[in-house]
Parts: structure tokens; C-alpha cells; sequence
């Protein structure tokens, strides 16, 4: 006898009956294996005497069961679910030997891909299908799932977390959805994991937030969900992974090979996550393709771990995780010394070689290997040591598997009486009320050199024979690519079989000229058909945008029928379309899939037009959009001639009325005319109120305030901002005494500390009191001014006339002042920079950002102290203020004048006063100032805001 | 009422993704599935190949132009999960920054109102929305997880408070409040709101398409006391959302029309009372809301008016 850890040799028993899928229950004694026709449940302990229990399959449909799993907790034992077709069904047993059916599950509409029971719940299962849908149910209340969660892809996977009695995670394609039972049917969270479809998933044991992803493309990720930026750890080998299982020891964790053609031998691989480079195991022993693997569970406090494997061949194997393997895995075991002293040393040259690291896992010596299935396998094998011809390795997997793991990418079109003895399946496509059933028969060569035969089987829509062969052609021609680019045809013909039905049902004509191999140019070559593309929109190709003021920007599609609409079909969703509708394995670009719809549409409106040889190269012609842009002002009540040669004089109001009726009268607006032929009567002097507070001011009357209101209340309906905000220039009182554009820019400065404009000051506050006293927030105003509480009744009575005189309602004064803003905006984009000046003196609160933009994002202003420059107007090193007054000689804190050619300039007052009189710069560096600076602002408008600001 | 003034042959190799003119309405910014973003300057009839930007590795989606107070700035999202900040300085166009923070296609992007500062907005597939400020010459990004399976369009809302319009005038510096929505693939549009640094829902989302909403424009404001958000989604329906805000935080719905086809894009008038929308089926009509509140088709603004295609001959030719 070897020693002990190795001749301890998977136990091999082989069962009567075939089976897809296999699973142990929670005690460790039951082995469920799930065929065809009948179940055969398995006591482990009697291994390897086999005297399965069979219970017989009920039902007519009696398809392959895709898994099966036993109810994970000790009080629902004898229960378990298997998945077959669309339904999953839950057997019982009272006593374990009479199994009967207790539920049927219904509700998935496609396949069902997975199933699990809830870890903390021994009533909830969940099951997930490539419907998109992924269900939970209550197996107290089977008719209906308990809770529904939707995606946009098919899942492939669906598995609780370990820790977290409300979490779950889901795959579909390339991406895991994590879900929350108390969330609701909303992804929780989305991960974009693999390049390619994961096949499997599985949660960590321990850490609450780690799962383990397999995937298609040969590599395997360990994600922390709270973080899922980028995976924690990867592993990869160079075939395609099934599946992935965390060791219920150490930090082991398992992954199983998708079945390859002649390599059975080494599928199964343990892996420590201290270093993911290399296996530190392979369980070699299996002479078929290993279908599944679970663990068993055994005693708490047993250190020993037996893995029970299935393979093709009908083979139940059970392997003992011996304690050095663990060890490999990082666990701390306390029974080394046991093993040797009780073992035959003659074999075991190993395992001190074995128990160092998990790379050198390695050489197990040719006495073990032989004879043995339990054996350290050489890693370095994985790195193409295997003998295997390019087809085995391009072609990964086998029909079986290419079968279960079917996932019909498209929605008209399903896979039917699969027949894995015969090689045989039917495809169902349906379109409409059009069915039709196409028959695969997939010879032994399948899928390595030959591809499958197909025959209509039955069809209402086809009825000619040539229709028949061409769609048959075209098939297989997609089946021959397929080969050739070594992956697996069913997928690919449903997509292909689900475009060319469409292009028969909606032509209903037999000539098929989908052509497989038209060039695309490379630059119209797009990276179109990532796994994310299901959430990628459709790409807008038609659209219009308003730009600038009275501009409308429209791009659109070039048509080739005059008449759209005709058998139209919907615009797709996602991008996703672009690449299922894809003929063959060709990535289409957006020309080319609207060429074809508009084709298809033609030809159901039957504008057939004479074929007149194929198009050649119109493929760029075809991608060319239509733009164009238009003028829209015609529509819009603002109107940029009228904003030229309206007239702003707040001194003069009757002379502007005058002026801006024959500026409408121009351009032909009566409506406006007649708009300012009455506003100026509401202007006249003799309106106009006494300081006398007992007099009862021209506001009250109802052509006062009322008036302009109901003016101001039409124009707001039709949303003429420029009509707006005349009327505030025309009805707002002066506030300030200075005309100037500068001064305004000062005024912030005014308010918080020069009491002399207190009456300015007050008058807005008291506005304020009427109202809302309290709520008045000093936020960072000077303490030392007290709000007058004891004020004189007689100077109140003043303010509120003052008030009252006025005809526009002073307590809407913001709301004037955004009608002046909006204008003056609309007035920059005309670049009619006067007269948004003049506008924006009108603001009652000129306190705003717009104004207070005094930054030099293009202006860099050097100091005059240090000749530093920065664009902040205090210098960075000296902290003081740069500009210096050229006339005063003093800093200038508030707002400057500088001319943009010689760099001089001061107060803006100073600077005014000198330029009425003169022309040359103050300096006298003979810079003509005011002329050189309207130039250079002319020319360059974007500077423009600074110079004002 | 719409005239065409003329019509631009871009020389795309593919689909024309989105078009916009800049501030002033006299530079046109072009995208495509050709990976290339290109520059027109449009001028009376005129226009003139200003820049052929190149530095997108997958079909350009959409452009946006910052205000002119920053300098020429255009920002450009791609399939290739990139946002590209283009940058004219002394007449030549470069790339000046590019951000790689989205996982999957950015859809969508728009500078912030420039109240602001130079804040861009990106919504991408991967169901986040970015928000990205540029601070003391550099860029920060600041993430929102908008919709969970993708978010397809963003907006931003005036830097006017409509609700502030009313409210008595005082000396106090009005602070504004950033303000977005955002429509994703959960048939939803939210509307966010930066409190204290953070982006948060202002309100319950505006839940009325039954399918993905594919574009959101927030009007823009001219002093009115209200807040519109036009929405348009693949059920082929817009709807026009209206916030009086004397009546709450409420945004009521009002279906514009149903479309015979998917709706892809709204915009809105600097006014705020037309919208042009098109769509799945090549058209784009503008809409108007008369006095008695009731949408209106103003214009079908088809290209067969008043000029030829660009292409007569693809007409011509047949297409089999």
C-alpha cells in the first residue's frame, strides 16, 4: 500500500443511466444525478456499491435537465430543484426513498439557464433564463415567482451571496448585475467584467463581498463588488473556463475547463489566490469530459474535503482533498506528521516538495502518476505541453456543451427538440404570424471539420424550393465561416437564420441577396459589438439643434425613397441591433444597416425598381448625411433688426417711444407699433407722480400699474425676452445717478461700506420689511450697520409712496432684472456689445456673477510692482493689487479702464474724465488709447466681457 | 416660416452623429461615426473647413461648445468611453484634455451655464454621469450614478432660479444652484441638484415613457417663474415637464405628441417656446405652445424644401 494520501484514489463507480447534471445535498450522503429519463439519487457513503434510487421523470417533455440542486438547509433536506426547458420543478421525499413532483415552476418564457437556492432561506429559490428574466420563488406559494428582476440580456447564471441573505448576483453575457431582494427589480449594481460570455460564478465562502467570475475567453477574475473598478485577481489559461467554485478550505478555489475534444485529462484544476499564475493542482483521473464538480459536504469539524465529480462517460468519481493539498491552499494543517508517519514513505518523495509553495506544485513523481488519478499535475502543461492538433484548440467545446450552453442571442428565434443522441435539433423561427422550422442534423465530425445539414422542415411563409436552397446556402456559408474561424455554428445560424427571414418575409420575393462577403472600407470598420452594447443607445442620425439666437442646425439620413414610412420598421434600441442583424460574423456600419432597411421597406411597399447591377462603392454615398442650416427667426418674437435700431434713453422716454414705433413701423410689425404708440402715453409728463405722498399716484389708476402688467403678462405668454425688457428699461426708475456702465460695475462696493448712498441702501431693504423681516440673513455684511427699528413714521410713509409711485411692482424687481439679463445675453450673441451695455445698466441688482466675471482667462496682467504675471488681479508674490492709476498714481481695487495696446489705464472715472478731452494715453507714451482699444476689441470679441468687466 | 440658408457637405465618411453652432451662431462643430469631429466656419451662405479634430478611436456622438468667456473650448464623447476637450489656441485646435473615467460609451455631453465656471456635464452607458470642473488648470471629476443600466442624455438648467423671480428683491448675492436632468434606460429622467459639493435628487424622478428616454433639454430661462424639461424616448412620445415652482417642487407632465417612430433629440429655442424635435424617421418639426397652452406643429422642416439633397446622384442611382 502506497501512502495513504495517494492511494486514496478518486472513487470510481459507474452509473447505469446517462445524466446532464449533478448534485449533492446538504448532508453530504445523497448524490443527485439528473438525465434524460429518469433521476438517480446516490449514497455516497455506499461508494462505490451503486444502487441508485431512481425516480422516473413525469411529464411528456422530457428534455435534458440543464442543473439541479438539493435544498441547502437541514430542515428541507429530501427537497430538491432541477431546470429543464422553461420550467423548474421541486421534488420531495418524506422518507428518501419516495420521491415525488411537489411543484412545477412556470414563468420563464426561453430557457432556463440556472438555478439557486437562498443560503438563509429554505423557501426562496431563485432561477434566471435567457428570457432576460431572473425569478424568485416561494416554494410555499409556487404559481407565481415572489419577485422579478428584468435586464436586457439573457442570464446565464444566477447565485446568492454566502453572507448576505438579500444580495444576488447575476450574469448575462460579459456582465455581472448584482441585485437586492429589498431593491426590488433594480440593478443594485453592474459590472462589466469579461470581454466574453461567463459561463460561471460563484461567491465567495468568507468574504461577504468577493465573487469569482469564469468566463469564455479562458480567464477567471475575483471581484469585490463595493469596489468593482477593476477585478481583485485574475487567472488565465489558454482554453475556455465552465466553470468556477471556491474551495470550502484555505483560499483554494477550482475552476473546470469547457470540454475539449481529445484533452480529457486535464480539465479540473485547483488554484491558491495567494498566486494565481499557475494551478497548484489538477485532478487528473477522468477518461471523458468532466460535466460537473461539487463539493461534499462533510462533518464541521472535519479537516477532510472530498470533491465528487461527473463525467460523460457515466463515471461518479470522489476524491479525497488530502491535507498537503490543503496546505497548498493556505491552510494551516495540523496533520502533516500523521501522514508520514503512518504512510509508506516509498512514494512519497513528493509531498515535502509539494508543501512549499504553490508554484512548485509540481513533478509529482512518475511512482505516484502511474497508476494513481490523484496526482499533482504539471502546470507548464497548460502552456501548450498538451499535443493537441489547432483545430481542437480553436474549436473548444463540443456539440453537448455548445448545446447547453445555448443562448439564442435573438428574439424570433428558438432551439427545439434537441436530440443529443441523434445529433439533432430544430430551429423555430418565428416572425410575425410567420413560422418556420429549419432542421439541423450535426454529423460525428461536428463541429471540427464538418458543419451540420439543414432541411426546412416546415415553413408558411417560404414556399418555393429556390427560396429554400438559398436560405440553406446562405446558412451554410455562415457555418463554413464559423469553421473556419473555429467557433461553434448554432449561435451564429440563429442570428443569421432570424436577418434573412426577415429579409424574405418583408420582400416576399425568392431572391435572397444577402451577400456574406462585401468589403467594407476600413475606415468604416467600427469596434461595434462589446458586450455593453446592449446599453449603448442607437446612434442618432437625424437631428436639429437651435444654435446662436434665430439659428436651427438639421443633419438627417440620405433617403432614396421619396415616400418613407411605407411597411415601416421601428428604429432599434440599442447598438446591440447593429451587430445581431450583422450579417455573418461581419460588423456592419450604420450606412449599411439603413441601406438595408430602406431595401426591405422598399420592397414591401413595392417600389421595386428594375436591378440594374450591384451598387458598387456606395457605401460612402449611402454613410453621407444631409446637413443643413436654417434660419429660424421668423418664428422667434425677438428679432435682431429690431434690436439694431431699438433706442435706449432713459432721460427721454417719449423721444424713445417715438423712436422704437417707427424702428417697428420699419421692419413691418404693427403689433409692436402699436405696443409703443401706447406705452407712450403712459409716459407722459403729466403722469408722471408728485413727491406728495397723499397724493394718490398715476399707478393706481387702472391704466396704471394694471396696465403694464397685463402688457408685461402677454409678452411673457409669447416669450418675447426683447419686447420684456424694453418695457423694464422704459418703466424701471432711476436708481442710480451716474449713466455710466462703469460706475454700475462699482456699485457692489458702494453698498457695503460708503453710507452715503444709504438711501439706495435702505429703499431696497425696506422693500424687503414689508414682507419678510426675519428671514433677512446678513451673511457676511458689515455688523456695525444696525437695521433701524424705531424708524421715522413720516420717512417710512416717504418709501412706501415711493413704492407705490411706480409702475412697474417693485417686489418683482428680480424678475425684471432676468428679462434684462436674458436680453443682454441674447444682445452678446448678436454681438451688439452697446446696446447690452445700455441693457444692463438698467439692473436693479446689478450684484450679479455675470458682471463679477473678473477673470483673465485671456488677459494675463503683469504687476506693477514685481513684473510678475498672473491672471488674478493681485499679484501672487507681493499680494498686492496690480494696477496702478495712471492719472492718481494710487491702486486700483474695483473697477479698471486699460487700454489693450500700451497696458496703461486707472479709475474708470479718472480715465473717463481724461478722455473727454484728450486722446493720447495719459502717460504719454503716445498711444492713442480709446481708438487702438475699440480696434483690438473689435477684432478679437471674445475679450470683450474683461475689457467690460 | 424656416428657411434654409445653406446646406453644408461636411465630407463625413459615415453618419453625421450631432452638429452644433457655437455661442455667437457662426462656427459649426460636426461629429460622425468616422472617429473625426470637424470645424466649419459658416459665414453668409459660406462655409470654410476650419479643423479636422482626430483622437477618438471609436463613432463620435456628440459635441458641445463652451462659452466664448473661456476661449474656444468644444467637448466631443465617443463609443470609445472617452470625453475630449478641444482647445483653439492662436488659431490652432488641440486636444486639451481627455477624460477616460466612463467604463462604457459616453452619450452625451453639455457645458454648465457659464455662471458656473467652465463645469461640463457627460452621461454615459455605464449608467454614471460626470461632472467635470476645471480648477486652477486642472480637471476634476466628479461622479453621480445616474440611472443604473445607462444613462443616455444630461442637461443643465439655467443658472436662474425660477423660484427666486418672486421673491422680493434684496442685497444679498443670489447663490446659484447647479441643476441637472438626466434620462437613462430605466425609462426615467431625474433631476440633481450640487448641495454642498454633493449631487443629489432634487425630487422623484419624472416617470412617465415606458421606454428608454433618449434626450432631456432643460428650457432656457427668460425670467419666467417656471422650469420646463422637454424629454423624448423610444416609446416615440415627448413630453414637455413643467415646475411652477409656486406650486412645490412638482413637475407635471404634459404629452407633446406621439411620434410615428423613436424620438431622438429636442432642443430648445433661446426662448424657450419652440422645440425642435426629430427622430427615428428622418424628420424634425418644431413645435410651438400657443396661448391656450396646446402644442402646435409649427414647421416640418424637410430638406426637400427650397434646395436639392447635397447628393442628387445617390437618388438617382438605383439601389439594388
Amino acid at each position: 500500500m502506497a501512502g495513504r494520501w495517494s492511494t486514496e484514489n478518486p472513487l470510481k463507480s459507474v452509473l447505469p443511466r446517462n445524466a446532464s447534471a449533478l448534485a449533492l445535498d446538504c448532508t453530504g450522503k445523497l448524490a443527485l444525478l439528473a438525465g434524460h429519463q429518469s433521476f438517480d439519487i446516490v449514497k455516497l457513503d455506499n461508494l462505490p456499491i451503486v444502487k441508485p434510487i431512481c425516480v422516473s421523470r413525469k411529464g411528456k417533455m422530457k428534455t435534458d435537465v440543464t442543473a439541479a440542486e438539493w435544498n441547502p438547509h437541514d430542515a428541507e433536506k429530501l427537497q430538491f430543484a432541477t431546470i429543464s426547458n422553461q420550467v423548474a420543478e421541486i421534488y420531495n421525499s418524506n422518507q428518501g426513498d419516495d420521491w415525488i413532483l411537489e411543484h412545477t415552476l412556470k414563468a420563464h418564457t426561453r430557457n432556463v439557464s440556472d438555478l439557486n437556492w437562498s443560503v438563509f432561506d429554505p423557501c426562496l429559490l431563485a432561477t434566471c433564463s435567457a428570457d432576460t428574466y431572473t425569478y424568485l420563488w416561494d416554494t410555499r406559494t409556487p404559481k407565481k415567482p415572489c419577485m422579478e428582476f428584468s435586464a436586457i440580456a439573457g442570464a446565464g447564471q444566477v447565485k446568492w451571496n454566502k453572507k448576505n441573505p438579500d444580495t444576488l448576483a447575476t450574469v448575462h453575457e460579459g456582465g455581472i448585475r448584482l441585485w437586492d431582494k429589498k431593491k426590488g427589480n433594480q440593478t443594485v449594481h453592474c459590472i462589466s467584467a469579461h470581454p466574453s460570455t461567463i459561463y460561471g460564478l460563484d461567491w465567495s465562502p468568507v468574504e461577504e463581498n468577493y465573487l469569482a467570475t469564469a468566463a469564455q475567453d479562458g480567464t477567471a477574475k475575483i471581484w469585490d463588488i463595493t469596489d468593482s473598478a477593476k477585478c481583485k485577481d485574475e487567472l488565465r489559461t489558454d482554453s475556455a473556463l465552465w466553470r468556477i467554485r471556491y474551495a470550502p478550505f484555505g483560499d483554494g478555489i477550482i475552476t473546470l475547463m469547457l470540454p475539449q475534444i481529445r484533452q480529457v485529462d486535464k480539465m479540473l484544476f485547483l488554484w491558491s489566490q495567494s498566486d494565481l499564475s499557475l494551478p497548484v493542482f489538477s485532478f487528473t483521473g477522468h477518461e471523458d469530459n468532466i460535466l460537473d464538480f461539487h463539493w461534499r459536504k462533510m462533518r464541521e469539524d472535519s479537516t477532510d474535503y472530498q470533491l465528487v465529480t461527473w463525467s460523460r462517460d457515466r463515471k461518479l468519481l470522489v476524491w479525497r482533498v488530502e491535507p498537503h493539498i490543503q496546505r497548498l491552499c493556505g491552510v494551516d494543517t495540523p496533520d502533516v506528521m500523521e501522514m508520514h508517519s503512518s504512510g509508506d514513505l516509498d512514494a512519497l518523495s513528493a509531498p515535502p516538495s509539494l508543501s512549499h509553495s504553490s508554484g512548485t506544485a509540481t513533478p509529482t513523481q512518475g511512482s505516484i502518476q502511474n497508476g494513481h488519478g490523484f496526482i499533482g499535475e504539471s502546470p507548464h502543461l497548460l502552456d501548450g505541453g498538451v499535443s493537441t492538433s489547432p483545430e481542437e484548440n480553436k474549436m473548444g467545446i463540443t456539440l453537448d456543451q455548445e448545446l447547453s450552453r445555448l443562448q439564442v442571442p435573438v428574439r424570433d428565434v428558438m432551439v427545439d427538440k434537441i436530440d443529443r443522441v441523434n445529433r439533432t435539433c430544430v430551429l423555430v423561427c418565428t416572425v410575425g404570424k410567420n413560422l418556420t422550422e429549419l432542421g439541423l442534423i450535426f454529423p460525428e465530425m461536428y463541429p471540427v471539420q464538418a458543419i451540420p445539414h439543414f432541411k426546412v422542415v416546415s415553413s408558411n411563409c417560404i414556399r418555393d424550393l429556390i427560396t429554400q436552397e438559398n436560405l440553406i446556402k446562405s446558412l451554410q456559408e455562415t457555418c463554413y465561416h464559423q469553421l473556419e474561424i473555429g467557433k461553434p455554428c448554432i449561435e451564429a445560424c440563429t442570428k443569421q437564420l432570424s436577418a434573412l427571414m426577415d429579409a424574405i418575409i418583408l420582400s416576399g420575393q425568392s431572391n435572397l441577396s444577402v451577400t456574406t462577403n462585401r468589403p467594407v472600407p476600413p475606415s468604416l470598420r467600427h469596434n461595434y459589438g462589446g458586450m455593453m452594447d446592449g446599453n449603448v443607445p442607437f446612434p442618432k442620425t437625424c437631428g436639429a439643434r437651435f444654435c446662436g439666437v434665430d439659428k436651427l442646425i438639421v443633419f438627417s439620413r440620405p433617403s432614396i425613397s421619396k415616400k418613407g414610412g411605407v411597411g415601416f420598421l421601428g428604429t432599434p434600441k440599442a447598438l446591440s441591433a447593429l451587430s445581431v442583424s450583422t450579417i455573418s460574423s461581419e460588423v456592419r456600419s450604420l450606412g449599411t444597416y439603413y441601406k438595408d432597411r430602406e431595401r426591405k421597406q422598399k420592397r414591401t411597399g413595392r417600389h421595386r425598381r428594375k436591378s440594374g447591377g450591384q451598387e458598387t462603392g456606395q457605401t460612402s454615398n449611402f454613410s453621407r448625411s444631409f446637413l443643413a442650416l436654417c434660419d429660424v427667426s421668423l418664428l422667434l418674437p425677438i428679432h435682431h433688426n429690431l434690436a439694431e435700431s431699438y433706442k435706449i434713453i432713459p432721460d427721454d422716454i417719449p423721444l424713445m417711444c417715438s423712436l422704437n414705433t417707427k424702428a417697428a413701423a420699419a421692419i413691418g410689425r404693427s403689433d409692436l407699433v402699436q405696443t409703443w404708440s401706447m406705452v407712450a402715453h403712459a409716459c407722459v409728463s403729466n403722469l408722471s407722480p408728485s413727491s406728495d405722498p397723499d397724493q394718490t399716484p398715476w399707478a393706481y389708476h387702472p391704466f396704471g400699474r394694471n396696465l403694464i402688467m397685463s402688457l408685461f403678462e402677454h409678452y411673457c405668454n409669447i416669450h418675447d425676452v426683447q419686447m420684456l425688457a424694453m418695457l423694464c428699461c422704459i418703466f424701471k426708475p432711476h436708481l442710480h445717478h451716474s449713466n455710466t456702465v462703469y460706475s454700475q460695475m462699482s456699485k457692489p462696493f458702494v453698498y457695503s461700506n460708503d453710507s452715503s448712498d444709504s438711501a439706495v441702501f435702505r429703499r431696497q431693504w425696506s422693500s424687503n420689511s414689508l414682507s419678510s423681516l426675519i428671514n433677512i440673513n446678513l451673511a457676511d455684511a458689515d455688523d456695525d450697520y444696525k437695521f433701524n427699528e424705531q424708524r421715522d413714521p413720516q420717512e417710512e410713509e416717504m418709501e412706501q409712496h415711493h413704492n407705490c409711485k411706480q409702475l412697474l411692482d417693485p417686489s418683482k424687481a428680480r424678475q425684471y432684472d432676468q428679462f434684462l439679463l436674458s436680453y443682454a445675453e441674447i444682445l452678446f450673441r448678436w454681438k451688439l456689445l452697446d446696446q447690452r451695455a445700455q441693457v444692463l445698466q438698467r439692473l436693479t441688482n446689478p450684484n450679479h456673477p455675470v458682471r463679477n466675471l473678473l477673470n483673465f482667462s485671456d488677459l494675463i496682467v503683469s504687476c506693477y510692482n514685481c513684473r510678475k504675471s498672473s491672471p488674478s488681479i493681485r499679484c501672487d508674490s507681493c499680494r498686492r493689487y496690480k494696477f496702478q492709476c495712471s492719472i492718481c498714481h494710487l491702486m486700483v481695487k474695483g473697477c479698471s479702464f486699460f487700454c489693450l495696446v500700451c497696458g496703461h489705464g486707472g479709475h474708470v472715472t479718472h480715465m473717463m474724465n481724461w478722455f473727454q478731452l484728450e486722446s493720447l494715453c495719459p502717460t504719454g507714451c503716445g498711444c492713442e488709447c480709446e481708438l487702438k482699444t475699440k480696434k483690438e476689441l473689435e477684432k478679437s470679441i471674445a475679450l470683450t466681457p474683461q475689457g467690460l468687466g | 416660416m424656416v428657411s434654409i440658408i445653406n446646406s453644408i457637405d461636411t465630407a463625413h465618411e459615415d453618419m453625421i452623429h450631432d452638429a452644433q453652432m457655437d455661442f455667437y451662431g457662426i462656427r459649426l462643430a460636426t461629429c460622425s461615426s468616422d472617429r473625426s469631429v470637424k470645424l466649419f466656419d459658416v459665414n453668409n451662405g459660406q462655409h470654410t473647413q476650419v479643423a479636422d479634430l482626430r483622437g477618438h478611436e471609436g463613432p463620435v456622438w456628440q459635441v458641445a461648445w463652451a462659452h466664448p468667456v473661456y476661449g474656444n473650448i468644444l467637448a466631443s464623447c465617443s463609443y470609445d468611453t472617452k470625453v475630449i476637450i478641444w482647445k483653439e489656441t492662436n488659431g490652432v485646435w488641440e486636444k486639451h484634455y481627455e477624460y477616460t473615467g466612463h467604463e462604457s460609451s459616453v452619450n452625451s455631453v453639455e457645458w454648465a451655464p457659464h455662471e458656473f465656471g467652465l463645469v461640463l456635464a457627460a452621461a454615459s452607458s455605464d449608467g454614471s454621469v460626470s461632472i467635470l470642473t476645471h480648477k486652477e488648470g486642472t480637471w476634476e471629476a466628479q461622479k453621480i450614478n445616474a440611472h443604473n443600466i445607462g444613462c443616455n442624455a444630461v442637461s443643465w438648467a439655467p443658472a436662474v432660479q425660477p423660484g427666486s423671480l418672486l421673491e422680493p428683491p434684496s442685497t444679498q448675492t443670489q447663490t446659484h444652484v447647479k441643476r441637472i436632468v438626466t434620462g437613462g434606460c430605466d425609462n426615467l429622467a431625474k433631476v440633481w441638484k450640487e448641495e454642498n459639493g454633493e449631487w443629489q435628487q432634487e425630487c422623484a424622478p419624472l416617470e412617465a415613457h415606458s421606454d428608454w428616454v433618449r434626450d432631456v433639454a432643460w428650457a432656457p430661462s427668460i425670467g419666467l417663474p417656471q422650469s420646463m424639461i422637454a424629454t423624448c424616448s423610444q416609446d416615440n412620445r415627448v413630453i414637455i415637464w413643467i415646475n411652477d415652482e409656486s406650486t412645490g417642487n412638482q413637475w407635471t407632465p404634459k404629452i407633446l405628441n406621439t411620434f410615428s417612430d423613436v424620438v431622438w433629440n429636442v432642443s430648445w429655442s433661446i426662448t424657450g417656446n419652440i422645440l425642435a424635435v426629430s427622430g427615428g424617421d428622418n424628420k424634425v418639426s418644431l413645435w410651438k405652445e400657443s396661448l391656450e397652452g396646446q402644442w402646435v406643429c409649427v414647421s416640418n422642416v424637410n430638406k426637400g424644401d427650397g434646395q436639392n439633397p447635397p447628393h442628387p446622384t445617390t437618388d438617382a442611382q438605383p439601389e439594388q
